[in-house]
């Protein structure tokens, strides 16, 4: 509780800041062709990359 | 939201869900910590003064996209470029100390100072408070403060109190410098430190102490300072001064800080076991 009061707006403005870094990061991670995150079970390989 | 999260369409088995929810829930918590630190160590800075410009300046920025003035977008996205060459000069002493405190972060932790520097730094320095003459004296840690050293006076002598007053009596010409100690050696004499940036430090303390406390920011030594005026016992340690020492809070001071015991041997297994089930 302690840990959580200390500079508790600094936490908070921090938080909101992480979200919307992340979830433009996410957006645009998205938007590059043929990703997927690495180790997510539906991953596909570009049909251009080779394969063997 | 919650889909902007959790991309629910990746997950087939129950565990793939748990994988699903939990990476972005790790992943924003290390971006959340980051940022938290950054903030935090702005926060003590004169970079806040600055922060507050960009913001300013980002905000006229989105202005002028939503209104589509073009001209002005086009000179603020050319601006762009330079402003991050002018974000490393304007911040570089920040900078500089942020990396070097990532730096120091302890992995060994093993800080072995002899006790008797610390008696010997003790009773100079609680001579020199009481004629009050001006001292300033580095102990050094894990990083090394060789670059300080460079620009003093090489001594490398056995650290003695008797010493040490001698380097500070007035109007020799060590006194206007700092001693940098390693171990129980004094390694240099009439050494500067680097002045510390922060706008926190009271007005009433001069260049002595302000150099103690900026040394204690760019690395992780420990310096004692004696005021010139007051004769009043300082400890810089982390970018933070410690007042008002007397020499026995000194010693107590500096053992915390730096004297660590060897630790003693875990008992053995069998003799744990034993004292067990003795107890029972």
């Amino acid at each position: 509780m302690d840990w959580f009061s200390k500079d508790f707006w600094l936490k908070i403005i921090a938080f909101v800041l992480a979200i919307i870094v992340w979830a433009y990061a996410r957006e645009d991670l998205d938007n590059i062709p043929g990703y997927a995150p690495q180790g997510s079970y539906n991953r596909q390989i570009p049909a251009e990359t080779l394969q063997r | 939201m919650v889909d902007l999260l959790f991309d629910f369409r990746q997950a087939q088995t129950p565990m793939q869900l748990i994988v699903v929810v939990w990476k972005p829930i790790i992943e924003i918590g290390i971006i959340w910590f980051v940022i938290y630190k950054l903030l935090a160590f702005i926060k003590g800075t004169r970079a806040v003064q600055v922060l507050r410009g960009i913001i300013i300046i980002a905000v006229i920025f989105l202005l002028t996209q939503q209104l589509r003035f073009d001209v002005i977008n086009w000179i603020f996205t050319k601006l762009f470029a330079l402003s991050v060459i002018a974000f490393l000069i304007v911040f570089q002493p920040e900078l500089r100390s942020g990396l070097a405190r990532i730096g120091r972060e302890k992995v060994f932790g093993n800080i072995l100072t002899e006790e008797r520097t610390i008696d010997e730094v003790a009773k100079s320095v609680s001579i020199l408070a009481r004629k009050k003459i001006g001292a300033i004296i580095a102990i050094e840690r894990e990083v090394s403060l060789e670059p300080y050293t460079e620009s003093g006076v090489p001594l490398d002598s056995s650290i003695t109190s008797e010493l040490l007053n001698t380097i500070f009596m007035p109007n020799t010409p060590l006194h206007d410098g700092g001693v940098v100690i390693h171990g129980d050696r004094i390694i240099a004499a009439g050494c500067l430190f680097p002045l510390s940036q922060s706008p926190d430090i009271s007005k009433l303390l001069g260049t002595r102490h302000r150099s103690a406390i900026g040394l204690s920011e760019e690395t992780d030594s420990v310096c004692v300072v004696v005021s010139e005026e007051t004769g009043v016992i300082s400890v810089a340690n982390a970018g933070k001064l410690t007042r008002d020492l007397d020499r026995e809070r000194l010693i107590n001071h500096l053992r915390a800080l730096l004297y660590r015991p060897k630790k003693e041997k875990k008992p053995h297994v069998k003799l744990t076991m034993n004292h067990f089930f003795r107890k029972k």
